[in-house]
C-alpha cells in the first residue's frame, strides 16, 4: 500500500554540503508488516521515513500510497496522514498541550474528527500505550516519568488511526524498563493489526520486533529480507558496521567448538537445547 | 530538497577576504554602510554598486548567491519603493485615476531601493566571507577596550558568540519540531488572525522550552569546565592585524575616495 519508486533525495544541491541522502532506494510496505530499518548514524534512515508522508521530498523517482502519487498538486497533506502516522525522534520534545488528553487530542482534532470521535481515539490510544485514561489524562504531560512521556507521544499518533505507524528510534535514550515497556506497547498495537515501520540502532529490538530488515547504507539500500537471513549474513552487518544479536553471536561462538547447534531464538530455549544435546 | 537560511550563508572559497581579520571586515563594512548615506547620486550608487560587485568577485563566492541573500528583504524593497512612487509630493509625471507618480517619487523610489539593496550586499560581503564564530570573536576584540568604562565587554561577546551559534541550531529544532507538528495535522496558514497565532503556538511552546532546556546544560556544562563569569580570558585563535588587513583598508578608503570624486565629476 506504501510504495517508493527509485528514489533519490539531494540535500543542499549546488552547494559544498551537497549531501546524497538516498540513492536509487526502492521499496514496498504491505498491510501487516513489522519493519525495521537499519543502519549506521547518517545512512539516510530519517530522510527516507520523511519521505513516506511527503516531509522530504523526492528529486527523482515517486512515493505511491495507495497507488497514488503523493507528491502531486491534488493529493492533500491531511489524506497522507490520515494514513501514514510517524512519531519522530524524542516525540516528547514536541509537548506543548497542558492536559495529556489535549495533547494526544491534537492529531484528531486537527483532521477534523467529531467530538465523540476524538475522545474514544485518545482513550483507545491511551490504552494501546498501556495507560488506564481516567487516570492520565488530567495530568500535564511534562509532569511524566521519561517512559511515560515517550508513550503518550507515540499515544498522540496512534490517536490518529494511522493505517502504518512510522516511529524514528522510538526507544533512543531510555533505561531498561522504558525500552520494554514502550517496545511492548508497540508489539501490543502490533497483534491490533496495525503496519509498523520503525527505525532502530537496537539490534536485538529489529531481531525480535521485525519481520522484516530494511538496511540502508550511505543511502543506499543494502538489504531488504527477514532478519534470520540478514543476522546469518555476517559480512554485511560488519561490513556495514553493525553487531548480530546477542543469541545468534552466542551460537555462533559455540558453533565453532561444537560444530553442531540447535537454533531457536529465545535464548531460553537455546540453552535448553544446547543442554539436552550434550546431556544435562 | 533545498535548505534556506539566514545564518547559513558563509561560503568558504579561501579567497583573500576570507583570510582578513574579522575586526577589519565588520569595521569596514560598518564604514561603508555609513558611506552609503553620504552618496547622493545615481551615479554614486553605480559606481558603489561596481564596487560592490569587485568585492563579491575578489571573494569568489557566487554571484548568484549575493542576489539570492535579497530575497529575505524583497518585501521591504518592494514595500517601500510602492510608496515613494505613490505618495511623494512634487512634480507629476503621469497620473491613474487618483494615484499620482512625481519626478521626485520616481527618484526617490530608485535611491532608497539602491541603498538597501547595497546595504545588503554589504552585509551578504561579511557573512558570506567570515564564519559565525569569527563574527563573534571579531565583536569581542572590538567591544575589548569598552572595558574601561566598566562595561562588559566579555561577557556581552560572549552572549553574542553564544546566541549567533545557537541559531543555526534553533533553526534546525524550529523545523525538527515544525515536520513533527505537521504530521500530526497541524496547518498553518489556515483560519483568520488569532487562529493563525494559535496555531503557531505547537510550535513556539516547544521551541521555547527546549531552548530553556539546553541553556540550562550549557550553563552546567561551562561551569563544570571552569568558566567564572568575569574570568580573564584568552583566545585560541589569535588576531593580529597583518599587511593584508592594511592593504584591505587602504583599497577600501582609496576606492571610497575615488567614488566621491567620481560623483562629483562623471
Ligand atoms: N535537512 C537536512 N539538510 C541537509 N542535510 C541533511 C538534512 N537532514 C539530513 N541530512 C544529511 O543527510 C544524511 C542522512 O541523514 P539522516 O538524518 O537521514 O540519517 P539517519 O540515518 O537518520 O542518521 P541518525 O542515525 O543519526 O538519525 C546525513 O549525512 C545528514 O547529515
Ligand atoms: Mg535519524
Amino acid at each position: 500500500m506504501l510504495e517508493i519508486r527509485n528514489v533519490n533525495v539531494v540535500y543542499d544541491p549546488n552547494t559544498i554540503f551537497r549531501k546524497e541522502a538516498l540513492t536509487n532506494v526502492s521499496l514496498q510496505i504491505s498491510s501487516g508488516e513489522s519493519i525495521a530499518i537499519i543502519g549506521k548514524i547518517g545512512s539516510g534512515k530519517s530522510t527516507l521515513i520523511q519521505l513516506f508522508n511527503g516531509l522530504v521530498k523526492p528529486d527523482e523517482g515517486e512515493v505511491l500510497l495507495d497507488g497514488v502519487d503523493i507528491n502531486t498538486k491534488n493529493v492533500s497533506r491531511k489524506e497522507i496522514i490520515r494514513k501514514v502516522g510517524i512519531v519522530f525522534q524524542y516525540p516528547e520534545e514536541q509537548f506543548f498541550a497542558e492536559t495529556v488528553f489535549e495533547e494526544v487530542a491534537f492529531g484528531p482534532r486537527n483532521l477534523d474528527f467529531s467530538q465523540k470521535e476524538i475522545k474514544e481515539c485518545v482513550y483507545d490510544a491511551l490504552r494501546v500505550m498501556g495507560f488506564d485514561p481516567p487516570s492520565i489524562i488530567h495530568r500535564t504531560p511534562f509532569s511524566l516519568s521519561g517512559g511515560e512521556k515517550r508513550r503518550v507521544a507515540i499515544a498522540s499518533v496512534i490517536a490518529m488511526r494511522p493505517e502504518i505507524l512510522i516511529l524514528d528510534e522510538p526507544t533512543a535514550g531510555m533505561d531498561y524498563a522504558g525500552k520494554t515497556s514502550v517496545i511492548s506497547h508497540i508489539r501490543e498495537g502490533r497483534t491490533g493489526g496495525l503496519t509498523t515501520a520503525f527505525v532502530t540502532h537496537d539490534m536485538e529490538e529489529a531481531f525480535y520486533l521485525a519481520n522484516r530488515i530494511i538496511a540502508l547504507d550511505s543511502g543506499f539500500i543494502v538489504f531488504d529480507g527477514s532478519p534470520e537471513e540478514f543476522f546469518s549474513n555476517r559480512n554485511l552487518i560488519s561490513q556495514i558496521g553493525l553487531e548480530a544479536p546477542f543469541v545468534l553471536r552466542f551460537r555462533e561462538k559455540l558453533l565453532d567448538c561444537l560444530g553442531e547447534i540447535p537454533f531457536s531464538k529465545n535464548l531460553e530455549t537455546l540453552v535448553d537445547l544446547i543442554g539436552a544435546m550434550i546431556g544435562h | 530538497m533545498k535548505r534556506g537560511g539566514f545564518f547559513g550563508q558563509y561560503q568558504y572559497t579561501g579567497s583573500i577576504l576570507h583570510r582578513i581579520d574579522p575586526r577589519i571586515k565588520i569595521l569596514s563594512i560598518f564604514y561603508l554602510i555609513i558611506f552609503l548615506f553620504f552618496i547622493k547620486s545615481i551615479i554614486g550608487y553605480l559606481l558603489v554598486f561596481a564596487f560592490a560587485l569587485s568585492l563579491i568577485a575578489v571573494s569568489k563566492v557566487r554571484l548568484l548567491s549575493a542576489f539570492r541573500s535579497l530575497r529575505p528583504i524583497l518585501f521591504l524593497l518592494l514595500f517601500t519603493v510602492f510608496f515613494q512612487l505613490l505618495f511623494t509630493p512634487g512634480r507629476i509625471l503621469f497620473r491613474f485615476y487618483f494615484l499620482k507618480v512625481t519626478e521626485e517619487g520616481v527618484n526617490l523610489a530608485i535611491y532608497i531601493s539602491l541603498r538597501l539593496m547595497l546595504l545588503s550586499f554589504f552585509t551578504f560581503l561579511l557573512t558570506a566571507t567570515t564564519s559565525n564564530i569569527e563574527i563573534a570573536d571579531g565583536f569581542q576584540k572590538l567591544m575589548a577596550p569598552l572595558r574601561v568604562f566598566r562595561f562588559p565587554a566579555d561577557n556581552v561577546a560572549l552572549m553574542i558568540s553564544i546566541s549567533i551559534q545557537f541559531v543555526p541550531i534553533l533553526f534546525d529544532e524550529a523545523d525538527r519540531i515544525m515536520k513533527a507538528q505537521i504530521s500530526r495535522g497541524a496547518e498553518f496558514n489556515r483560519g483568520g488572525i488569532i487562529k493563525r497565532a494559535r496555531s503557531f503556538l505547537p510550535i513556539v511552546l516547544p521551541l521555547l522550552l527546549n531552548a530553556f532546556n539546553r541553556a540550562d546544560q550549557l550553563a552546567i556544562a561551562m561551569e563544570s569546565r571552569g568558566f567564572v563569569v568575569g574570568g580573564k580570558r584568552t583566545s585560541y585563535k589569535l588576531m593580529r592585524i597583518g599587511k593584508r588587513d592594511v592593504c584591505f583598508i587602504i583599497s577600501i578608503t582609496i576606492a571610497s575616495i575615488l567614488i566621491l570624486f567620481g560623483e562629483r565629476f562623471l
